[in-house]
């Protein structure tokens, strides 16, 4: 019952103070993986997204948070592209590029590729507001990347990546055609299996679910929500992997403001772990500034 | 005794059901004019059209622009969205059936009007 009421203390709260989202929220939508979504009238759309996270811990099994001998800070660059092939749908990729630091130790590298595809089912209309914006989200993200089972530095800086393919699939359902604005997510990941030194190797399927709400107008876009990541055991050594399993909870909050007729402005605030039960995962604090361009 | 109340009644509420979604809600609607630009510079030029207002069933913002819509000086141009959407958009917002509106299926108006986001309003005279 407390962790209801604090959960709710944290959305509306979030919410109230003007804050807004995280997890690449998008300009239209809720948002999900992809760090960009285009209106309908936007045919090619370019997002650079500059992140800052800190305050690494280490969350255990038992849901103890302890402390990270590895990374102190991440950063890390989003290119992304988006265009659109036809009055329904459109496709985004966006690569990272990162940097790990810890202390005076540098380490930096590009990250996994993401392919994105979304396709809208419905569309809102001033006619019925209340009829959802409802989208079917595909992926694909190629593990070029160093995961952790190939790292080669004991403290997993050169770590950019999950070194796995993946590919996921889901809906979003928003609704925005009044001033409050709000939605949900839901999507699933899937690794591919992958041969190692140690054996096959594969991890958990992850299911992602978000929920966002907010205030929009033409001058500004504000919006919060909870994001919840769920991932199952881990299958390695001919077999899964005991307690590999993992729950986290992050919180976000997004402003978007528009520059002229194509520019838009977005900085977004996270914290991960932070709220509600939590394992097998880290405690993080991101900071985000993004620029976005339609053409 | 109340349930044979409520099942003689259930003709009389399926009616009204019915007619609810059948009946329309703002009379009839505003008809867009499939159209390319020379189609609407033709129709500025013959006409005293002051402003173009671009609309889309789904910009939100779009409804404030639609406020000061006057059928007499202004068109509306339907941009960025299908047909059946705009019109059913416009007649959910009232808009009369004598207003003119021309639906931008190739984008070829917005890009005489320099449109790329929604709101938008031009001078339907543009000086180049």
């Amino acid at each position: 019952m407390k962790s209801i009421a604090t959960w709710t203390f944290l959305v509306f709260g979030a919410f109230m103070s003007d804050a807004g989202k995280t997890y690449a929220c998008s300009s239209c939508g809720t948002g999900g993986d992809d760090p960009l979504v285009l209106f309908p009238n936007e045919n090619i759309k370019t997002y650079v997204g500059l992140t800052h996270g800190r305050g690494y811990r280490n969350v255990l099994t038992d849901g103890r948070v302890v402390a990270n001998h590895g990374v102190t800070n991440r950063q890390t660059i989003l290119m992304a592209l988006g265009m659109r092939f036809s009055h329904r749908a459109f496709i985004t990729l966006a690569v990272p590029f990162v940097t790990n630091t810890k202390e005076s130790i540098k380490e930096e590298g590009f990250g996994d590729p993401n392919l994105g595809l979304r396709y809208d089912f419905l569309r809102q209309t001033i006619a019925n507001p209340w009829i959802p914006q409802v989208q079917a989200v595909v992926g694909y993200k190629s593990g070029q990347a160093r995961g952790p089972h190939e790292s080669r530095h004991r403290q997993l800086l050169d770590v950019y990546g999950s070194g796995f393919d993946e590919y996921r699939y889901g809906a979003d359902v928003w609704w925005a055609m009044t001033a409050l604005v709000g939605g949900f997510g839901y999507s699933r990941t899937e690794s591919i299996e992958e041969s190692t030194s140690v054996g096959d190797q594969q991890p958990g399927t992850q299911d992602i679910s978000n929920i966002t709400v907010g205030y929009t107008n033409q001058s500004l876009k504000a919006i919060s929500g909870i994001v919840r990541k769920r991932q199952g055991q881990r299958f390695a050594f001919d077999g899964l992997v005991p307690q590999s399993d993992s729950v986290a909870h992050s919180i976000f909050s997004t402003i978007e403001i528009p520059i002229m007729d194509q520019d838009f402005v977005r900085a977004t605030y996270s914290r991960g772990g932070l709220v509600g039960r939590n394992s097998n995962t880290s405690q993080s604090t991101n900071f985000q500034v993004a620029w976005m361009r339609s053409w | 005794m109340v349930g044979v109340s409520i099942r003689s009644r259930q003709p009389f509420i399926a009616a009204l059901f019915i007619s609810f979604l059948v009946i329309p809600k703002h009379g009839m609607g505003v008809e867009c004019q499939k159209a390319n630009n020379s189609m609407v510079q033709g129709h500025v030029n013959q006409r005293s059209i002051q402003t173009a207002i671009f609309f889309a069933s789904w910009c939100r913002s779009c409804i404030e622009h639609m406020e000061s819509f006057d059928p007499k000086q202004d068109i509306i141009i339907l941009a960025f969205d299908t047909k059946d959407s705009g019109e059913e958009a416009l007649k959910s917002l009232g808009v009369s059936s004598t207003a003119t509106c021309f639906w931008d299926h190739q984008d070829s108006i917005v890009a005489h009007y320099q449109v790329r986001s929604l709101p938008a309003t031009r001078p339907a005279k543009l000086h180049k």
